[in-house]
């Protein structure tokens, strides 16, 4: 199989790959297996957004080659995929699989556009498979499974070992103020213009805000997504530090509305000395032309008292109206998408991994050679394995039971952009944090 | 004021050979130019038929429901009962400060897109509409701007402005301005600024094309009478162009009154309303209820605050030249 869908992608075929070698005795259950099952399944309509439609429609293809069921593919923007995905939903279009963001899932559930999958054969065998710090992702906490992965990746703190060096510092920091020191000094020194770089825009602040915090050991969010955070003081020294970091000018002035790519040209060409982002960015650093590019390194851990990171990923939403043997179709799909395909392997992941670094949220999938040697020799893979197994958590856990949350975040990124921008006091921004996340849960939020 | 065929049949063209002498039914004297006009106006309903069902299908029925859930709880899924609640959404909508400050952010942003889009669409009508070599280039090149997507100029001014790679910091180098210290895009006041340049820089454009459009149509003896008698540029201009090319102006000034308030594409892409609330236009406080709250009772209230607006304001903005339409030509 692994040979066809290399086919598919533009390969002969022939060439040794992860796709190929990546068989486990963990196979998931089949389309063969399933037989003639599918053979009433007149097709599925597929969603996803613009990251290498090549690919996807090869592995689509791949799949419908096997199953004999014919995918629709589709194809939706990247920039304002969520609004046109809930908007051909709400209007009624049958989705039967579609790519969705993790914060939506829960709400996409509540609102009766995808549908718990947990009966389906295999499902199981799939989370079982699972680091125990993934699963919140894709379960909900009274144990229903409505997503499966499209891809996984750890948050990481990118550094410039040489410019540390030349400042006087033998490595990266481990704390928030060793970061804020070591950027003092790299700023002083004329080394690094703007030493720290994030992406903190408002729609990303949500990953950043239970980030720092999670790495001082604060508990951002309890089980059932109320705002911990308030409760703990150390939520107002990470937003102090938060806001001092940008009114001193550690950061670019514009990382309020930079793009991530920005901020890794940043990187590359000297301007910044750190970049905290998601692991695979380490990639996209590497390929720029930037003087200190190939300089780039990931820090063992992301600085803080307990070194816990984000994890986070995007996933795949089965539609709410496939039924019957459409229903198991689409799931054989989902699970050759996401986990292992007929033959036992990563073959899709792997081609993800290849393209881009992106992760997925196995053990077996770190540990194989093959895989392995799909990633450029500047991947800390152990580091980025063992970050994903004990030293990095999905927030808030469960998302999926939290419907609310998905609009929680907007809230987040403009207080937090309140404070950055000195218009807010981090106590108060703590208080209307957690006020916000109340007004949400209990259906008051907004306007 | 001509007479329709209905009021006057009498004057009506002869009819030709073809029909002359056809007599009515019934052997009355024939009924055949009253039965041309109803063809006539029967082909002008059904030639603008297509027109009116796409207006109404994709203009009329939505603003309707528009109108109708912003009195109605409407589910996120679009499934299930909409019972209504009177003027809660709108109660909502006027006691939040998010939304006063976006009123606030659209109307500075609406009335500076307005202004320079208008003054220096004129500019480059009248400079447009002298002879001079190399004109017809530079013509084709004011629809340059036109042709480029909003959402493109975004991403084209965002870099152009940014303080490490920007052409613009680049340029005012040794001022300082726009640099590292003092990006553009990071003040909450210069993003504004900024927002409005780059959203004007192609509205300019459109404005420019119709307005040169307008000044061709300026009748040239009236020009050349003027200066026979001795008035200078600026007179001629002032007293026989203008006068002339006001319809053209309202015009103008309408169309860009609603670009102004409907704008989202490039401020979203440059900013996405920050830093911090300070370019949340009302179109993407819109967004944000619509698309990404789902809130559609919240958000259709929004968007028929932003409806009405549009309207008042494209009002408010027009009423200043036309008031000096109806002075110049009081038969307007």
């Amino acid at each position: 199989m692994g040979g066809r869908f290399l086919a598919g992608c533009g390969s002969d075929g022939e060439s040794s790959t992860a796709s190929e070698a990546t068989a486990s005795p963990t196979a998931a259950p089949t389309a063969a297996a399933a037989g003639d099952g599918f053979a009433d399944v007149e097709g599925l309509k597929f969603v996803g957004w613009d990251f290498q439609p090549d690919t996807i429609q090869a592995h689509l293809d791949t799949w419908s080659g096997i199953t004999g069921v014919p995918v629709d593919l589709e194809i939706v923007p990247s920039i304002g995929y969520a609004p046109a995905l809930q908007t051909k939903l709400r209007g009624g279009e049958r989705l039967d699989l579609f790519y969705n963001f993790t914060d939506n899932i829960g709400s996409f559930v509540e609102q009766g556009w995808a549908q718990d999958i947990s009966d389906l054969p295999g499902v199981d065998d799939m989370l079982g498979e699972m680091y125990e710090s993934s699963k919140p992702r894709y379960v909900t906490s009274d144990g229903r499974v409505i997503a499966t992965p499209y891809f996984s990746a750890v948050h990481m703190l990118h550094y410039n070992p040489e410019q540390l060096e030349a400042a006087g510092f033998s490595g990266p920091p481990s704390t928030k103020e060793e970061v804020f020191d070591q950027c003092e000094k790299l700023k002083a020194d004329g080394i690094a213009e703007s030493p720290y770089s994030a992406f903190w825009d408002k729609q990303f602040i949500p990953q950043y805000f239970p980030l720092y915090l999670l790495a001082d050991g604060i508990v951002p969010f309890g089980p059932n997504g109320e705002p911990a955070f308030a409760d703990d003081a150390g939520t107002v020294e990470v937003l102090e530090w938060w806001q001092a970091m940008y009114q001193e000018g550690m950061t670019p002035g514009t990382i309020l509305t930079d793009d991530p790519t920005k901020n890794a040209v940043n990187i590359a060409n000297g301007t910044s000395a750190f970049y905290l982002i998601h692991h695979y960015f380490l990639g996209i650093i590497r390929s720029l032309e930037g003087t200190e590019a190939a300089k780039i390194v990931h820090a063992p851990q992301v600085p803080g008292t307990s070194g816990t990171t984000l994890q986070i990923g995007e996933v795949l939403q089965m539609g709410a109206e496939t039924e019957g043997a459409a229903r198991e179709a689409a799931f054989d799909l989902m699970k050759t998408y996401g986990w292992r395909d007929e033959g036992g392997d990563f073959s899709v992941l792997a081609t993800w991994a290849e393209a881009a670094g992106l992760g997925a949220p196995y053990p077996a999938f770190w540990a194989d050679p093959e895989i392995v040697a799909l990633f450029p020799d500047f991947y800390d893979l152990p580091l980025i394995s063992e970050t994903f197994e004990s030293k990095s958590e999905v927030q808030p856990p469960n998302p999926a039971s939290l419907p609310w949350y998905s609009d929680f975040i907007i809230d987040q990124g403009d207080l937090v952009h309140e404070l950055l921008l000195g218009q807010r006091t981090p106590a108060e921004t703590v208080t209307a944090l957690a006020d916000s996340a109340s007004a949400w849960a209990s259906g008051e939020g907004g306007l | 004021m001509t007479s329709t065929p209905e009021t006057s049949s009498a004057d009506a063209p002869p009819l030709t050979g073809r029909l002359r002498g056809r007599r009515g039914r019934g052997g009355g004297p024939s009924v055949r130019p009253r039965t041309l006009s109803r063809r006539r106006a029967l082909t002008g309903v059904l030639l603008s038929l297509p027109a009116v069902v796409v207006l109404v299908v994709l203009v009329l029925v939505p603003a309707i429901r528009t109108v109708l859930y912003s009195f109605q709880d409407v589910p996120a899924s679009g499934r299930g009962p909409t019972p209504f609640v009177g003027f809660d959404h709108y109660e909502r909508v006027l006691t939040a400060d998010a939304f006063w400050h976006s009123v606030e952010v659209t109307l500075i942003f609406a009335f500076a897109f307005v202004v320079l889009s208008t003054t220096i669409g004129l500019g480059q009508a009248v400079l447009l509409n002298k002879t001079f070599v190399g004109r017809a280039f530079a013509r084709a090149a004011l629809i340059l701007p036109w042709a480029t997507p909003w959402l493109v100029i975004g991403i084209i001014w965002k870099w152009y402005l940014d303080p490490d790679v920007g052409a613009l910091p680049s340029l005012l180098g040794p001022t300082g301005l726009g640099d590292s210290e003092s990006p553009f895009l990071a003040s909450p006041n210069s993003a504004l600024f900024f927002a409005v340049l780059s959203a004007t820089w192609r509205q300019a454009a459109l404005s420019g094309l119709i307005l040169l459009a307008g000044l061709q149509a300026v009748p040239s003896q009236l020009v050349e009478a003027a200066r026979v008698d001795g008035a200078s540029s600026w007179t001629v201009f002032r007293n026989v162009v203008m006068p002339a090319l006001r319809p053209v102006m309202v015009g103008v000034i309408i169309l860009n009154s609603l670009y102004a308030c409907l704008q989202f594409d490039v401020v979203f892409v440059m900013t996405g309303g920050g830093p911090g609330d300070a370019t949340q236009l009302i179109s993407i406080l819109l967004y944000r209820q619509l698309f990404v709250f789902n809130d559609f009772g919240v958000g259709s209230v929004v968007a028929v605050f932003l409806s009405l607006g549009a309207v008042l304001f494209a009002a408010v903005m027009t009423l200043p030249q036309l008031v000096l339409l109806r002075r110049e030509r009081p038969d307007r």
